[in-house]
């Protein structure tokens, strides 16, 4: 089934205070409907994971390790949760400030930086262990997400005020 | 040669899917592909990586095929088969019919290991049987659950 960490250092550390420090975010006055919301925090974890269990894999890409060992470990599950705040946030300051024609290429731009920082905070404290990929491989990773995931955001809104006025 | 009968397939399935008249809302169908997902590659991986029960061919088209059919084939499955649940109105109907998606789920997965996409090493019909079983239910409880959600915002009528 699911490994333990051999030892308990850093990087679960690292997840467990982010994790913890997500619970911030039901204090945030509420955006978004409910069911968009859950959509959304789907997403945040549904992408990475597929991603990781893609080219991370042991063959044929191998291109990082998630935290201790390359089996499938309790806190890769729960890595999963470090995802959704940053799915949100972007979501909700998306939702909050509305930015028009080039100030959303500036808030993807943004939001690219803050996950390329925290991915390197995340490097540095061996939740990922790269072999073959680059940090500046993930710049254009997290441009493509991001607009997709803000592109999502505005297609779902849309068809929830169509479905409500229908 | 197998890769491309198996991407015809699966598209033949995309484009019926799209086609043909659902009950289910697109937000139910979104949320179901996504709980599929997370399961899918969090079972996958306990099973081949963790438990070594099964094993992924080295060929890298193959490789592929085993990507599509989790991020496609079995979210796909899952979603039309719930969906076509919603006109059961008898529990037992219904709860017999989520049985027979299980052993269509088991069928595939052994087509996959005939394939040559998995290399069997301890597998047995019966760990494909938790396998399935265990997502079906997860997703079909969540699926509920999710579902009450949108019918309390009523963006469902």
């Amino acid at each position: 089934m699911l490994t333990l960490p051999k030892h308990f250092d850093e990087n679960e550390w690292f997840i467990i205070t982010v994790v913890l420090l997500s619970s911030v975010l039901f204090k945030l006055p509420k955006r978004l409907p409910t069911v968009i919301t859950i959509l959304i925090l789907f997403l945040s974890m549904a992408i990475p994971k597929i991603i990781d269990h893609s080219i991370a894999a042991a063959w044929p890409y191998n291109l990082y390790d998630l935290t201790d060992s390359k089996k499938f470990e309790l806190f890769d599950v729960i890595l999963d949760g470090v995802y959704c705040p940053f799915g949100y946030l972007c979501i909700y300051f998306y939702d909050k400030f509305r930015p028009k024609d080039f100030k959303i290429v500036l808030y993807i731009i943004s939001w690219t930086v803050f996950a390329i920082f925290f991915e390197y905070i995340a490097v540095k404290l061996h939740v990922f262990n790269y072999h073959g990929w680059k940090l500046m491989y993930s710049f254009p990773t997290y441009m493509v997400v991001i607009s997709l995931f803000l592109l999502f955001y505005k297609f779902v809104t849309y068809y929830y005020r169509r479905t409500l006025e229908t | 040669m197998i890769s491309s009968i198996f991407l015809s397939i699966m598209l033949l399935l995309i484009i019926s899917f799209c086609v043909i008249p659902r009950r289910m809302h697109l937000f139910e169908i979104l949320f179901l592909w996504m709980v599929v997902w997370l399961l899918g590659h969090t079972i996958s991986s306990i099973i081949i990586v963790n438990l070594q029960l099964l094993e992924i061919t080295k060929e890298l088209s193959k490789f592929w095929l085993h990507i599509f059919k989790r991020i496609l084939l079995y979210p796909l499955l899952i979603i039309w088969f719930l969906d076509i649940s919603l006109l059961i109105n008898n529990k037992i109907k219904k709860y017999l019919f989520l049985l027979l998606l299980i052993f269509i789920l088991i069928s595939i997965e052994y087509c996959f290991i005939l394939s040559g996409v998995f290399i069997k090493k301890n597998w047995s019909i019966g760990y494909s049987f938790i396998e399935w079983g265990f997502t079906v239910g997860v997703s079909y409880f969540l699926w509920k659950w999710y579902r009450r959600k949108l019918f309390k915002e009523k963006a469902v009528q």
